[in-house]
């Protein structure tokens, strides 16, 4: 009897403990809004996430305050950015936001960060660039198409075929946009070596230029040369060569210089400050060079240390330059701000793979 | 008084779920009337946790596959994707690839991949499901850092044909079928099973992930699956036993994007389709004081992963379309020999081979690659005073022409006289790198070393056992230290890329309650599971801004829970499910915020029926709610849920 006493104590006290839990509730996420008003100049700071983890996110930072604002997005709109952000441009008063991975470019508004309308139904958008008020281009990874949509309605207008119909490694794919006079120049990152070019008149591929494996950036200086920053594609993968620089005349579309690095690591972000004469770019340390040298610098502008330098960028107001930390990719970042003789102005944290600065 | 505070405590919170003892019901869901049986724990078995996953809780889950019958009843995490979609399983703080599954002693887990995915494996496919934790995984194989989850086949030598039916049909046109004919006499059986399960799986829901928020219904989310098992076991005369096994299964399904996707129906739609071929054949010769065992199989597996797009100008075009392939052949030979009533020596040696293929046609990345795998294990146990028992093994294995780590794995248990038993192990082991960790393109790392774990564990087991009640209990203290630990991460090259890391220290408690009772005409069953787990990076950073030492590993939960209630009155049955996680992390540093977390799960699923007994058939019909409070909720990230569900479950047993 004393046990069965002890047994129907231990079962009420099991059930009573249960019970606590047993019928608890899951709270579905809870996404408070926030009111933003930041008519102050500031620099959008764009975190892709990871592919699948649907964790792209948005910050804003504003220098005079030294203030940093995360997840804007979610913040001022109560949904998520997507799955891997992967540019920002921003026209007028409206800040465009390519979600690689959702399909979709969201349309927003630089102030208050409120969505103004999206464009969606595209396969693997990658970069937007505007050429008037009705007419903006968007690249595009899958596609082999490259997107013309009127931003007005946030709709498509028409596509430019960009199959090269060899059947190899799925070409091209289409990345950044610089425009020149009447052409687009794009460059096709994935498994690709080319630089396209396009006729913004008549919208038809009009030349393809080749360069080293998978050119990742391109920039345009001020003696109307295109320069392309190649990395060669990956060490642990089939399609791989030279990485380096390849100068490209806009103009007659012929390379005039072209520089291999000796060394290939962390090949992630090439940039051009605001009177086009320096260029920046990423080869694990940050680099620094005028547009008329006749080499590569052999000495880093500034080292990483032990971080991966993700992206870079120069305030066009006061030469501030900033640089990405994307730690290990799967957590968040982190942003250094340096004045012109590379004091450390500023650091802070901000979401996962920072892989760009838009400055507003 | 201070012994009942000191039995309270000990059943309510150094409980066990099923483990070593054998609770026996007949095969339809009827639980026998008063007597409660636990069998003695194997000699082999000493200072080791094992649970056996309890038959009735197998009876009730035949259509389903084994992530829910796990994630439901044990305390193994299990990362699911959502209904059909990828399920992987990990034990006690570690991850997926460090889990092994076997059928009838071939390993499921693919040497490609290194995992197994938990959604294809039916649970009928097999009668006895034990869960092999840390070390004592080492009794039937190396490499399960985190477990061993053992599925094995059994027959009973009964003359005549016995048939068995059971048809669901359930919520977004599902249909799950399973059939199955044993027939033979005392000396050759024969089992027939065959299975067919389907769903459109199209289940509204609120996408509350876009601008628009409107209701939904899941797309390409349909999933197929069927396919039989054959055994044919002989047995000329008590001492030698002969059994052939082969499974087949095909299955088809669509993988779901994320609830944030708008790039349309015609684009991002991924399938996956594979074709999977195993069998096994074992000769075990049972002496006086030998028993001496031949196992030999193979495992076919195949598969085909799409990724499509509507492309204008062309049509639909496949952006990725990888054809993966891997044959292993699993060899081993073992024996134990009974030294006297008190000792046992046993020994193994096994020799696998693995070869794999892997085909991406569109940006033409293939590789293919070998490994041979052995192995010899000898393991001595061994009551060596009254009460106390302890153990001994040793193993040494070797890949390609590489010798493996040396493992050594010690244990001891001592039994009091009240029910009660503690235990003690130390051991360690060791993991290979997939041969996709290895060698996949882009992204696998030839320089990658084997992870190598050192773990310990204490456990204090209770049991009772009287008329109308019967209860067991378990308490269970772990750690273990994993060097080399593999970890996949992005790249600046946007492709993911594995890199040892230095040290992850994986450590926590597990309890477990298992007790059934008789009130008059009411008849009770609770098994009850909690989990608290810490799993840790702790090695040196470099980077000052790297925030993950000492955070939780991503996707793993802190603390889980699950209790499975069941009451019985004559002929009727009422089922309760409850399932818990904690918070879920997804980024390396442990990061709050919606975008990077998931918040707590609880899950609560009803089932009730009645049980139709005639002379020469048995009918069951159980009706379930799954998701009773209807909840919108996520189990990964950006992935729809259904709400609540149904099914409606006929069984039918030809005596």
């Amino acid at each position: 009897m004393k046990e069965m006493k002890i047994i129907y104590k231990a079962l009420f006290l099991f059930i009573l403990i249960s019970s606590i839990f047993i019928f608890s509730c899951m709270k579905d996420d809870f996404r408070p809004i926030s009111e933003f008003n930041t008519n102050s100049r500031g620099v959008f700071i764009v975190c892709e996430g990871n592919f699948m983890y649907g964790n792209a996110s948005l910050s804003y930072y504003s220098p005079l305050e030294k203030k940093i604002e995360n997840t804007i997005f979610i913040r001022a709109n109560g949904i998520p950015l997507g799955d891997v952000a992967q540019s920002l441009t921003i026209h007028k008063n409206t800040a465009w936001i390519v979600i690689n991975n959702s399909g979709k470019v969201y349309a927003i508004d630089i102030d208050n960060f409120k969505i103004k309308g999206k464009i969606t139904g595209l396969v693997s958008p990658r970069y937007m660039r505007f050429v008037n008020e009705q007419k903006a281009y968007i690249t595009d990874m899958y596609a082999k198409n490259i997107y013309i949509v009127n931003p007005e309605n946030f709709s498509l207008i028409k596509t430019i075929n960009i199959d090269d119909a060899s059947g190899n490694f799925y070409n091209h794919s289409s990345e950044q946009i610089v425009i020149y006079e009447d052409k687009l120049f794009i460059n096709t990152w994935s498994y690709d070596n080319k630089i396209l070019v396009i006729n913004t008149n008549t919208d038809e591929l009009i030349d393809s230029i080749e360069v080293f494996k998978q050119p990742r950036k391109i920039i345009a200086d001020k003696y109307k040369n295109l320069w392309v920053l190649c990395d060669g594609g990956g060490e642990n993968s089939d399609y791989q060569g030279d990485a380096g620089i390849v100068k490209i005349n806009m103009q007659t579309h012929k390379i005039e210089n072209s520089f291999i690095f000796q060394n290939k690591e962390n090949i992630t972000d090439m940039q051009i400050n605001k009177t086009g004469d320096t260029i920046f770019y990423v080869n694990k340390d940050v680099f620094r060079f005028h547009v008329n040298s006749a080499s590569l610098p052999e000495k880093a502008w500034i080292s990483s240390g032990n971080k991966n330098i993700y992206a870079i960028a120069q305030d066009p107001y006061n030469y501030d330059f900033y640089i990405s930390d994307a730690v290990d990719f799967m957590q968040s970042g982190m942003i250094y701000r340096f004045n012109s003789n590379l004091y450390c102005l500023d650091s802070f944290a901000v979401g996962i793979i920072p892989n760009s600065f838009v400055f507003k | 008084m201070i012994k009942k505070t000191f039995n309270i405590i000990i059943i309510l919170f150094f409980g066990n779920f099923v483990f070593s003892q054998e609770i026996h019901f007949p095969d339809t869901i009827k639980i026998i009337d008063e007597v409660f049986i636990y069998a003695e724990k194997k000699l082999s078995e000493t200072g080791q946790k094992i649970n056996k996953i309890d038959s009735l809780i197998i009876e009730t889950k035949l259509l389903n596959d084994v992530s829910a019958l796990l994630s439901e009843n044990s305390s193994i995490f299990i990362k699911s994707y959502g209904r059909g979609s990828m399920a992987t399983a990990s034990f006690k703080g570690t991850n997926a690839s460090h889990t092994k599954l076997t059928w009838n002693n071939i390993e499921l887990n693919s040497p490609l991949m290194g995992i197994v995915d938990m959604s294809q494996i039916p649970v009928a496919i097999s009668e006895n499901i034990k869960l092999y934790y840390g070390a004592s995984s080492l009794i039937k194989n190396s490499n399960a850092l985190g477990g061993l989850i053992e599925l094995n086949s059994t027959t009973s030598w009964s003359k005549g044909v016995k048939a068995k039916i059971i048809s669901q049909l359930a919520s977004y046109s599902s249909y799950d079928n399973f059939g199955e004919i044993r027939f033979g006499n005392s000396k050759i059986q024969s089992v027939t099973k065959f299975y067919h399960s389907t769903s459109k799986n199209n289940f509204p829901f609120l996408n509350n992930d876009i601008s628009e928020q409107q209701i939904e219904y899941r797309q390409n989310a349909d999933y197929l699956k069927y396919g039989f098992v054959q055994e044919v076991y002989f047995k000329p005369n008590i001492h030698n036993l002969f059994s052939v096994k082969f499974w087949k299964q095909l299955s088809d399904r669509g993988i779901p994007g994320l609830t944030s996707n708008e790039a349309g129906p015609n684009n991002n739609k991924n399938r996956q389709n594979s074709n999977l071929n195993i069998y096994s054949t074992n000769y075990t010769h049972y002496g006086k004081k030998i028993r001496f065992e031949i196992n030999h199989g193979a495992n076919f597996q195949n598969s085909n992963y799409k990724s499509t797009n509507y492309i204008n100008g062309i049509g639909f075009l496949n952006v990725v379309n990888a054809f993966s392939k891997s044959n292993s052949i699993f060899n081993s030979i073992s024996s134990k020999y009974n030294i006297s009533d008190k000792t046992e020596f046993n020994s193994q040696i096994n020799y696998n081979f693995h070869f794999v293929n892997s085909d991406e046609s569109i940006l033409n990345q293939t590789f293919t690659a070998k490994r041979q795998e052995g192995g010899l294990n000898i393991s001595v146990y061994s009551e060596i005073l009254k009460n106390l028992k302890t153990g001994i093994l040793l193993r040494q294995d070797f890949y390609d022409k590489t010798l493996s780590p040396f493992i050594p794995s010690l244990s001891a248990e001592y039994f009091f006289e009240n029910n009660l038993s503690v235990r003690a192990s130390v051991s360690r082991n060791y993991n290979l790198p997939s041969l996709n960790d290895l060698y996949l393109k882009p992204g696998g790392n030839p320089n990658l070393k084997a992870e190598i774990g050192n773990s310990s564990d204490i456990g204090l087991s209770y049991f009772l056992n009287i008329k109308n009640f019967s209860l067991k209990s378990d308490f269970d203290l772990n750690f273990s230290k994993i060097n080399n630990w593999i970890l996949w991460r992005p790249t600046a090259m946007g492709y993911w890329e594995p890199d040892n890391i230095e040290v992850v220290i994986a450590s926590g408690c597990e309890t477990n309650l298992i007790f059934e009772y008789k009130l008059n005409k009411l008849k009770f069953k609770n098994i009850a599971n909690y989990s608290f787990t810490k799993s840790v990076r702790s090695d040196e950073n470099e980077n000052m801004n790297n925030n993950s030492l000492g955070k939780q590993l991503p996707y793993i939960p802190r603390h889980s829970a699950n209790i499975f209630s069941q009451i019985s009155w004559q002929n009727f049955f009422f089922s309760y499910q409850w399932t818990y996680f904690s918070t879920r992390y997804t980024s390396s540093a442990a990061e709050p915020g919606v975008l990077v977390s998931i918040y707590p799960y609880f899950m609560n699923d009803i089932g009730f029926g009645k049980n139709f007994y005639f002379k020469k058939i048995d009918f069951s019909l159980n009706f379930k709610i799954y998701n009773l409070f209807n909840e919108k909720y996520r189990s990964v990230l950006w992935q729809a849920m259904p709400g609540r569900n149904y099914s409606l479950q006929l069984s039918i047993k030809l005596k």
